[in-house]
């Protein structure tokens, strides 16, 4: 678990980079109203089968 | 011209970009005779534009057959006609702003709600989106001020099982570890120093949490169908607030990799003693406010085993109406049309 917190905190700027990154494309569907179609389709693939 | 297309065209003399000022019980009362769906809408229900296509899909299966009639309601006209700019239909759609009409034909409690009429347009069998499947997005469920009877899992749930749920969920791995760190913060004492701390110096801040959390709490959980109305009519306009300040701090995150200066932590020094000197009326209601979002919405007594019966009723009425004894409404035919036909 230390040697995880290590690489993290080795590699910080990235990691801070990417999260910003993901925040930003999470921000901008919502804006869009994507992410709403896309949690629908998540929940469809999810969804066992129909028999 | 059948009788179906002469609805609509009565309703919107080709203006489907516009919602239109009618009556839909008059309506009604005039299509008897005429098999007739209507698509209760209005532009801030996100499932709604999920079904616009697929109403637009039966449309066409359906020309000359079926009536498709759209009743906007408790919406503003701008926003329903900026909507039909954004997802075109060639049906027609009332304008119901208070969504008294929709009431007046058992609606507005759901959004969307469809209702199918027969040809004696008396009584129509009622559907919502989250009783049916769109064949685009499989299961959808229906905005509503206070929630239908898939939105609120833990309805029906006796008090005591609630309680004893409660005192599991208390008591789990993944939260009692951190009752420590919570009580501590709410009594201004040191997680090291709890142990010995007399129930003298514990006690009164921590009944002082618990009577500021539930009391914010219930105040807000029994307002909240009250205030989700009033966020519900800026709902997207705060979608669009909330995915600015998501993008804004994504763009620090990112900028913070860079610049140095951005990078750094603010604490609150005296946080521990300051919360222990009535900092726990503060810190009951912030995390009540925080947590009310959590819980359910709505207040109000439901009759849910009447209720479930009468969804899972609608349900087959609709799938029943709606795909299989369809059939040809002109000649009579009820076997022609399956439910694959629709995509259903």
């Amino acid at each position: 678990m230390t040697s995880a917190f290590d690489v993290v905190k080795r590699h910080f700027p990235i990691v801070i980079g990417v999260s910003g990154a993901i925040l930003i494309t999470v921000g901008v569907l919502i804006w869009t109203g994507e992410l709403f179609v896309l949690n629908i389709k998540a929940q469809q693939l999810l969804k066992p089968p129909r028999h | 011209m059948s009788a179906a297309d002469a609805a609509c065209w009565t309703l919107t003399r080709r203006t489907p970009t516009k919602v239109v000022d009618g009556d839909i019980a008059a309506k009604l009362a005039k299509l008897k005779g005429v098999l007739m769906l209507v698509n209760q809408w209005a532009s801030w229900c996100p499932n709604c534009k999920q079904e616009f296509p697929y109403f637009q899909q039966l449309a066409r299966t359906y020309v000359r057959q079926v009536a498709f009639v759209g009743l906007d309601s408790q919406d503003q006209r701008d926003d329903a006609e900026a909507f039909l700019r954004g997802f075109p239909v060639t049906d027609p759609s009332l304008f119901d702003p208070g969504a008294d009409q929709a009431r007046s034909i058992g609606g507005g409690q759901g959004w969307p709600t469809t209702f199918f009429y027969d040809r004696t347009a008396a009584r129509p069998t009622r559907a919502r989106a989250a009783t049916r499947r769109s064949p685009r997005y499989g299961q959808t469920s229906s905005a509503t001020p206070s929630g239908t009877h898939r939105d609120r899992p833990a309805a029906g749930v006796g008090v005591l099982a609630a309680l004893a749920a409660g005192a599991v969920s208390f008591l789990s791995p993944c939260v009692l570890p951190l009752v420590p760190a919570y009580l501590s913060a709410v009594v201004g004492v040191a997680p090291a120093d709890l142990e010995h701390a007399g129930a003298r110096r514990v006690l009164p801040p921590s009944l002082a949490f618990v009577a500021s959390f539930s009391l914010i709490f219930i105040l807000l959980g029994l307002g909240a169908t009250t205030v989700g109305s009033a966020l519900r009519d800026h709902h997207d306009t705060l979608d669009k607030v909330a995915a600015a300040v998501i993008v804004a701090m994504g763009v620090y995150f990112v900028a913070s990799a860079f610049v140095a200066r951005l990078n750094r932590t603010w604490h609150v020094e005296r946080l521990l003693t300051r919360a222990g000197k009535g900092g726990p009326v503060v810190a009951g209601a912030a995390f009540a406010i925080a947590w009310t979002p959590c819980g359910r919405t709505d207040a109000r007594p439901d009759p849910q085993r009447r209720r479930a019966h009468r969804v899972r009723r609608a349900r087959r009425r609709s799938a029943g109406v709606l795909l299989g004894r369809t059939g040809d409404p002109v000649s009579g035919d009820r076997t022609g049309v399956r439910a694959d036909d629709v995509g259903v």
